[in-house]
């Protein structure tokens, strides 16, 4: 311990030590105890002094300019000196978005500082602000509210604000620098609920609680700060809607103010917990390092806080024992994310703390197993099909293991183990029973919340990942899975793309955690899906290049794997379905950005190969076995575009009988049930298009039958009613052709009930209403056949009152409009309206030629044109007088399909329709 | 705004005793030694730091010398100037320390030499033992403030504080030894 120096001893230690310094060194020492006399005290001391003597340098050392260069760095406070109303600015002592806070002292009294806000850059919002916070302010009188001394405009016209000034640290500053203990920090932060009660009782929120809001004098005195933002409820309501503009501090602001919702005083509330928790556990529970501000408002928002006495321990000054039970409980009913859950008010909070200062039980109750799972089914209440009971009582199992993972801490061994069961839980959630429940009937709620409670999941993984690389690619094919699950267009989806694009890049960003330490098959794997997830997306929304070059990428990571791990049916699949898409887009458009129909059928070969010989090496698996059947419907598929029906028709019977194998016996995989109607269907126009009026017939009927049983199992899915309309009108219209009207008759009138009843659901939808006219034409059709022209023309102008209206949309639907004339004119002549139907024809082959000519529609209207132009012949012959002009219309229609034969596209049918006008044409 | 305030007006009045003058300056000096700094750093420099020296008198030249030649409160103004020189360091270095409080701010070393070489200290604890010797000696505390914190020779000291060259000498052997004993206590 160093004696005191009063000025006279350092005086006349001065003197000793002067005097010996002149002195060679050698004899100082000598010199020093001769001029001590017998003062042993007074040469101690002068020789430590001397022992010194070259501690300190001559000069500061550079390094300790430092300061000097970073001070320089930031921003110049310009503000400075300044005078403004009786005062003259000092130091700044802080700015935020829109106004700067000063030191300041009085022009004429250099004692008094004062703190002034001062608005910069000032627009209305923030000048109503600023009004405000002075109108509250004025309002507020209360010994820890800074209060407000005067308020004014400056010369410019920015507004300031006179404000007590508080010497004094922010809380958090005072936590860490004067170490109060436990009691202590509750006694002061109850001076600071004080305060905020103080301000509630006078209708006002604060809005904006944090501890660099709350500043601490010498005294440990704290005072409130900030209601800049602060809001005044309406009387005797304690909740008021949102003002314009987010100003709050993302990191404190509640979860309601997050979501945009009403601020109450229970905004308030919860901001406090978040100020106790920092106080008890020198931490924020949700703020993790290096998380970006989304990540933090993710965490707000859907994460449960840890107990805070978990991280006492790393305070000083705290016991995590004295913290555990009452202090977590009270702190985390505060923060409840649910306004409802937490304490009524700032008085219960205070209350509360009270109880637990002065040893009485506290009201706040811990979070205990039959709360936690009441508040989980809670969340959950949608009772939708029988798989819910199995999933829910899944979501409450895995509810309880994170609830055990969190109280389990103390022991960590366990905690992890229970956190090893949640994470296998969770994969469950998002693998097995996604798997199971995408297949079966009704199940588009139960998705909805599997993509909810998924993503629940994740963040809550995520925020316990750290340098976890297993985690972390659980966590990317858990997103990927969700993103699956919202809108990859190849599976059942929710149709939310842009929600699927956001899944993805939280797989992408989890990933490259994950490739950062590792590049096993394993991270390559979801690499090489998620490149292929991205490609979906951008192919979706005709994004043709980079959908090309993303597959490609995606490709090529697979061939890489399957080279690797040739057994490996996982990446043999989803390489296989890569090279499909590969195929499919390059016939499109090649990277020379023309198509390129040898490179995709190579790639569709290849993928149709790899499967089959997969198949052959493992016929037990029902994915491949899918897989083979897409191949082969591909193949069916190629074969139409090249116009050879009988392969196509090969193809796509073997395609049926696969897919037929494959469901049979699983009633419930109504996504490949469907599969058999789409499969049908096509049949139906191969085998038509082949002159196979029966086998055409028979398909179209079995598709109608099967699509009929669906419906009937999930009567609720648009997709099966669509399913339903659909095959409905290629069974009435090969009824209908094979001679068998009357058959046709009720299923026609199905098919239009049918498709009102969409139309009432979605009203104007332009889609439906198509669909709706042509089941009008159908009936038309059917009308003629059972011999009722003037029924036909009745039903084909119903569809073409429909057509007309749609005609806009698109040169298809303006051809509809004259094939439905086409119909109408031969209906009337049918029905012997024939001046009528002259009119009507020539109508119908103007609009058509136009069309054609144009090259606005495909060529198969070359077709239809022909068609009319015999029936406007069949009109004018009904005259003899009008031979020629009927003659001239024959050959119209003669010189169509002789351009017809010239590109080798004349079918048998039309062949043979041509005959007959050639017939008709000659004198 | 700096311009709307006469500086050697100012600085005479402050010499004089005017407290209100004194608290206009203080922000413009204190400006001016950052500004200083600022274009200082700004300019190409090959392992050279800001000299304080170089700052302070280059403020006074820049502030002071255009305006009235050979003004007689030069000394006053570096007197001014090491004073908010120090102000600015240590107010520096206290924020520095509780933004980062428990992740190691460097501290400054004082020197190699021995009772010093293992205990580094930093620049608020130079200023808390400078207040401690104001208590004893104030005259030795503005001589240690005027040579560390504005660079000042000893000719330049005794002239600013009205002291003879021997007796700031003197003043500053020991200040240093108590200096000494303190920062390494």
């Amino acid at each position: 311990m160093k004696p005191a120096l009063t000025p006279q001893r350092w005086q006349r230690l001065q003197d000793v030590l002067a005097a010996a310094l002149e002195l060679p060194r050698e004899r100082q020492s000598a010199a020093l105890a001769a001029a001590c006399g017998g003062d042993t005290e007074l040469l101690t001391e002068a020789q430590s002094l001397l022992a010194h003597r070259d501690a300190v340098p001559e000069r500061l050392p550079a390094i300790a300019f430092a300061g000097l260069e970073a001070e320089a760095n930031s921003a110049g406070d310009s503000d400075r000196g300044r005078r403004i109303g009786l005062f003259v600015l000092d130091d700044l002592l802080g700015s935020g978005g829109s106004s700067s806070v000063y030191r300041a002292r009085r022009v004429d009294d250099f004692e008094q500082f004062v703190a002034v806000k001062l608005l910069r850059g000032h627009d209305r919002t923030s000048l109503r602000r600023f009004e405000r916070e002075r109108g509250i302010l004025a309002s507020l009188n209360h010994p820890h509210i800074a209060r407000l001394f005067d308020a004014g405009s400056t010369p410019e016209g920015a507004p300031y604000l006179v404000l007590e000034y508080v010497d004094g640290r922010t809380w958090d500053r005072w936590l860490t620098e004067a170490r109060p203990d436990l009691r202590r920090r509750i006694e002061q932060f109850l001076l600071v609920c004080d305060a905020v009660e103080h301000a509630h009782r006078r209708l006002l929120v604060h809005r904006d609680l944090k501890p660099a809001n709350i500043l601490v004098d010498a005294n440990d005195v704290p005072r409130l700060l900030d209601f800049g933002i602060a809001t005044l409820l309406q009387d005797g309501d304690s909740t008021v809607t949102r003002e314009g503009g987010a100003a709050m501090t993302p990191a404190y602001a509640a979860p309601e103010q997050l979501r945009g919702e009403p601020v109450t005083t229970a905004t308030d509330v919860y901001a406090l917990g978040l100020v106790l928790y920092e106080t008890l556990s020198g931490r924020h529970p949700f703020r993790k390092p290096g998380d970006s501000e989304r990540e933090l408002l993710r965490a707000i928002t859907t994460r449960d806080a840890e107990r805070p006495s978990q991280h006492s321990a790393t305070v000083s000054g705290l016991r995590a024992a004295d913290v555990r039970g009452d202090l977590d409980n009270i702190v985390l009913t505060a923060i409840e994310r649910e306004p409802t859950r937490r304490y009524g008010s700032v008085r219960e909070l205070a209350d509360d703390l009270r109880a637990w200062l002065a040893g009485r039980p506290v009201s706040a109750r811990p979070h205990t197993f039959a709360y936690l799972a009441r508040k989980f089914v809670a969340r959950h209440r949608v009772a939708v099909v029988t798989a819910a009971a199995a999933t829910l009582a899944l979501l409450v199992a895995s509810g309880i293991a994170l609830w055990q993972a969190r109280i389990a801490v103390q022991e960590r061994e366990r905690a992890q183990q229970r956190f090893a069961e949640v994470r296998r839980f969770a994969n469950n959630l998002l693998f097995d029973y996604h798997e199971g429940i995408q297949k079966l009937a009704g199940s588009l709620p139960m998705q909805e919340r599997l993509v909810r409670d998924g993503i629940e999941y994740l963040e809550r993984l995520r925020a316990d990942a750290g340098d976890d690389t297993d985690l972390w690619r659980d966590i990317a094919a858990g997103y990927i899975k969700v993103g699956d699950l919202q809108g990859n267009p190849y599976g059942a989806n929710l149709g939310d793309f842009a929600g699927a694009g956001k899944s993805y890049d939280q797989a992408d960003a989890a990933l490259a955690r994950a490739e950062a330490r590792d590049l096993s098959a394993g991270t390559r794997v979801l690499r090489a899906r998620l490149s292929m997830r991205r490609a979906y997306l951008h192919y979706q929304d005709a994004e043709l290049d980079p959908a090309r070059e993303r597959t490609h990428e995606s490709v090529r990571g697979f061939a890489a794997l399957h080279a690797e791990t040739p057994d490996d049916l996982d990446v043999l699949n989803e390489y296989a379905d890569g090279l499909d898409l590969y195929s499919e887009l390059i016939g499109l458009r090649g990277d020379d950005g023309k198509p390129d129909p040898d490179g995709a059928r190579r790639y569709q070969l290849q993928a149709a190969e790899l499967r089959r010989d997969a198949l052959a090496r493992t016929p037990d698996s029902k994915r491949l076995r899918y897989a083979v059947y897409t191949s082969q419907q591909r193949e069916g598929a190629y074969w139409v575009e090249r116009n050879d029906m009988a392969k196509a028709e090969a193809a796509l019977t073997d395609a049926l009988r696969m897919i037929r194998d494959l469901v049979a016996g699983d009633t419930s995989d109504t996504y490949r049930q469907r599969e058999i109607g789409v499969v049908l269907v096509r049949l139906v126009q191969v085998q038509d298009a082949q002159g196979k009026l029966d086998a055409s017939l028979d398909s179209a009927l079995q598709a109608m039958k099967h699509m009929d049983e669906l419906l009937a199992r999930d009567p609720d899915n648009d997709s099966m009613r669509e399913g339903v309309t659909s095959t409905t009108g290629w069974a009435a219209r090969q009824l209908v052709k094979a001679g068998r009207h009357g058959e046709a008759l009720p299923i026609v009138q199905r098919q239009i009930a049918m498709n009102e009843a969409r139309l009432r659901a979605a009203p104007d939808n332009p889609e439906i209403r198509y669909n709706l006219s042509l089941a009008y034409r159908r009936l038309g059709e059917q009308r003629v056949a059972a011999g009722d022209p003037d029924g036909a023309i009745q039903a084909h102008r119903k569809a073409l009152e429909i057509q007309q209206d749609l005609a806009a949309l698109s040169a298809d639907h303006a051809a509809a409009v004259a094939l439905s004339l086409l119909h109408v004119g031969r209906a009337e002549h049918a029905a012997g309206r024939t001046s009528a139907a002259r009119t009507t024809l020539t109508d119908a082959t103007r609009r058509l030629a136009e069309l054609v000519n144009a090259k606005a529609v495909g060529a198969s209207y070359g077709d239809d044109l022909a068609e009319a132009y015999v029936a406007l012949g069949d009109a004018w012959a009904a005259t003899p007088a009008d031979r020629a002009r009927a003659a001239d219309a024959y050959r119209s229609a003669v010189a169509i399909w002789d351009g017809f034969e010239r590109d080798g596209a004349l079918s048998p049918l039309s062949a043979s329709k041509r005959d007959r006008a050639r017939r008709a044409a000659a004198p | 705004m700096t311009g709307t305030v006469d500086i050697t007006q100012q600085l005479g009045a402050a010499q004089a005793g005017d407290a209100a003058a004194l608290d206009a300056l203080f922000p413009i000096v204190y400006d001016e030694l950052k500004r200083l700094a600022r274009s200082e750093l700004a300019r190409e420099r090959a392992g050279h730091t800001l000299q304080p020296t170089a700052l302070v008198h280059e403020a006074y030249l820049r502030l002071v010398a255009q305006q009235v030649e050979g003004w007689s409160g030069r000394a006053y103004f570096f007197s001014l100037a090491a004073s908010m020189m120090r102000r600015i360091l240590v107010n520096h270095a206290r924020d520095r320390a509780a933004q980062k409080r428990g992740s190691g701010v460097a501290p400054v070393t004082l020197s190699q030499a021995e009772g010093l070489a293992d205990g580094a200290l930093d620049v608020v604890e130079l200023h808390e033992a400078l207040e401690e010797l104001a208590r004893l000696d104030a005259r030795q505390a503005r001589v240690v403030e005027l040579k560390f914190f504005g660079g000042l020779e000893i000719e330049e000291i005794a002239e600013v504080v009205g002291v003879s060259s021997a007796t700031v000498r003197r003043d500053w052997t020991m200040a240093r030894l108590w200096l000494g004993r303190e920062l390494s206590a």
